[in-house]
């Protein structure tokens, strides 16, 4: 089969755009054969991984400065690993017209001492994400990149590596895109085309599976656990049509709900009836189709959800995060206001993860001093996961996001408990999680 | 008799391969599903839980997961545990990386009806033309 070319493309891949421009075409091409597309798209904004490649599995033992890790993605500039046949001296720049962004790395921003890292690991991801930016990368360093001005508009085309951003996307801006990966991503944002394909198509943007809400959906965490409940009932490659008469959700549940959801199903597109630009009525979420099948969540189908994520006894707690995806300024306020007054026990570590951007708007308004007061630590760029040696040696764990939950229990020996940003807070002021059943 | 069952979907990536096809109806999870040193399925409840996709064609319906789904695949065939071909029912982002990472055979896209998690089953030995499309169960497993 034969995808169709522009004649700028073809000139692209005459190598009259350069070398890495030709190269990455070719890999594009390739994989719209692969998809079965028939043309390429312009691809205007770009969210890509561009820290240092490795990840904690390379640390079991905890220590940083190994001269092979301290190597990767630094002299090839990953193009190695992600873009096999592109000689790293030939790649200059990503696509010019492309607003490239990169996701979350494996450090803070900020700092190295509070993360249990060291100088010269901080400083190797530091200047590789410097060489990111004279490729052309604003750094922003997020998993929420709608949160640092990263915000396309309806119908643009766009390529991420974070599946709940390719959730917002999609469902709230109206953009249009494809999950995929790593590989396909970095090669998109070099040449600036992807296939035209999948959930670029107007005609596969309709709701397949309609979810019936019978549910408290007031508190952000009621999003996050209905991530869970929809993704474990839903086919894949479904799209979800949420309706019923809820509290209209605003960017921070929504950004719960949607990490959630990608985790529990590997969905791309969720229409919420009245929220989502292309679901206002419940007719225009499934365009003429009829569902493959319906459900109903009720109040009781999310209280199993949070008593099925949180250990069950309980006990001390030593390590508590909140902030997946990178929280607010304004989520960092709230905090701060039910902080306020109260202080952190000592032995006990308690962080909130947020983006740069957000961070400067909070340090603006004074919320990352008053939050420091409180004997809180405001990280960036990362999470529990994602940060290396972040909750090393911790005994306890407790957090208010289901996925980081979900992913911990596993990555962690000790017990990991699951709450609401409050119950979060309470236990970093008293060292001790009280379990509450909800069911 | 399913030996000599053609069944025809869309050439997504050449070239032919033969082998025993290890049918996953509903997938594998990507994260937390594979032991990529072993190529072991280990994710809770999946029916070839314990079994490698070392050397087989996997069938499946689509991919299962997260967006890193493709990773597991490209890190167990740098690990040399990988798959040897892939069968998707419906092509989807993820199947599409995977094969594009792993540089594997793949017929996909099935007319309605025609359903390859079905009509082929485990231990089967298969031929996938990855440029046709063109599927045929060369032997049952019974008679391997």
């Amino acid at each position: 089969m034969n995808v169709r070319l522009t004649p700028e493309e073809q000139a692209m891949l005459r190598g009259e755009r350069g070398e890495a421009k030709r190269v990455a075409l070719e890999k594009i091409v390739e994989l719209a054969e692969i998809l079965g597309a028939e043309e390429l798209v312009p691809v205007t904004k770009a969210h890509l991984c561009c820290g240092s490649t490795a990840s904690p599995a390379d640390f079991p033992d905890g220590v940083l400065d190994k001269p092979e890790v301290l190597a990767m993605g630094y002299d090839d500039w990953q193009t190695l690993r992600k873009c096999k046949g592109l000689e790293p001296k030939e790649f200059q720049h990503f696509n010019e017209d492309t607003f490239v962004l990169d996701d979350v790395h494996c450090t803070d921003s900020f700092g190295w001492e509070w993360t249990q890292q060291t100088k010269s690991f901080y400083e190797n991801n530091m200047a590789i994400l410097q060489k990111a930016a004279e490729h052309g990368v604003v750094v922003g360093s997020t998993c929420a990149p709608y949160l640092a001005g990263w915000v396309p508009v309806m119908g643009e085309v766009v390529v991420t590596t974070e599946s709940s951003n390719v959730l917002y996307c999609n469902s709230v801006l109206g953009a249009r895109c494809n999950g995929g990966g790593g590989i396909t991503t970095f090669c998109a944002a070099i040449c600036g085309r992807t296939p035209k394909w999948g959930l670029h198509l107007e005609e596969n943007r309709h709701g397949t599976h309609v979810f019936h809400m019978d549910c408290d959906l007031s508190t952000r965490q009621r999003w996050d656990v209905l991530g869970f409940a929809v993704g474990k009932r839903l086919a894949p490659n479904a799209i979800p049509v949420i309706c019923g008469d809820f509290e209209r959700p605003d960017t921070v549940k929504l950004k719960s709900f949607f990490t959630a959801l990608a985790t529990a199903s590997g969905c791309e597109m969720c229409l919420i009836v009245g929220v989502s630009p292309e679901a206002q009525t419940y007719e225009m979420a499934m365009g003429g189709h009829k569902p493959a099948a319906e459900f109903t969540i009720t109040d009781a189908d999310l209280n199993a959800e949070i008593d099925a994520l949180c250990h069950p006894e309980s006990g001390p707690v030593d390590f508590l995060q909140i902030g997946c995806p990178n929280m607010t300024a304004d989520e960092l306020r709230k905090v701060a206001l039910y902080m306020d007054g109260k202080q952190v026990k000592d032995g006990v570590r308690f962080c909130l993860f947020t983006n740069i951007a957000q961070y400067a708007m909070a340090k603006a308004s004074g919320t990352i001093e008053k939050l420091e007061q409180t004997g809180a630590k405001v990280l960036t760029s990362g999470c529990i996961l994602r940060t290396i040696n972040v909750a090393r040696g911790a005994k306890g764990i407790g957090l208010s996001a289901g996925k980081l939950t979900i992913c911990s229990k596993s990555d962690q020996v000790v017990p990991v408990y699951y709450g609401t940003d409050e119950e979060v807070c309470d236990a970093a002021v008293s060292g001790w999680w009280e379990v509450k059943r909800h069911a | 008799m399913r030996k000599g069952t053609v069944l025809q979907g869309r050439g997504a990536k050449g070239p032919s391969v033969e082998g025993i096809a290890l049918v996953c109806p509903n997938s594998i999870l990507g994260w937390n599903g594979l032991d990529v040193r072993t190529g072991e399925i280990i994710e809770e409840g999946h029916i070839h839980k314990g079994e490698r996709i070392t050397g087989k064609i996997l069938v499946m319906p689509c991919s299962r997961g997260s967006i890193a789904w493709s990773d597991y695949f490209d890190d167990c065939q740098r690990n040399g545990v990988g798959p040897i071909g892939f069968v998707f029912t419906k092509m989807d982002s993820k199947c599409g990386t995977a094969v594009f990472v792993t540089q594997l055979p793949c017929a996909a896209d099935f007319p309605e009806g025609v359903d390859p998690c079905s009509i082929i089953h485990d231990g089967d030995l298969i031929r996938v033309d990855g440029e046709t499309g063109r599927v045929e169960i060369l032997e049952e497993r019974g008679a391997l």
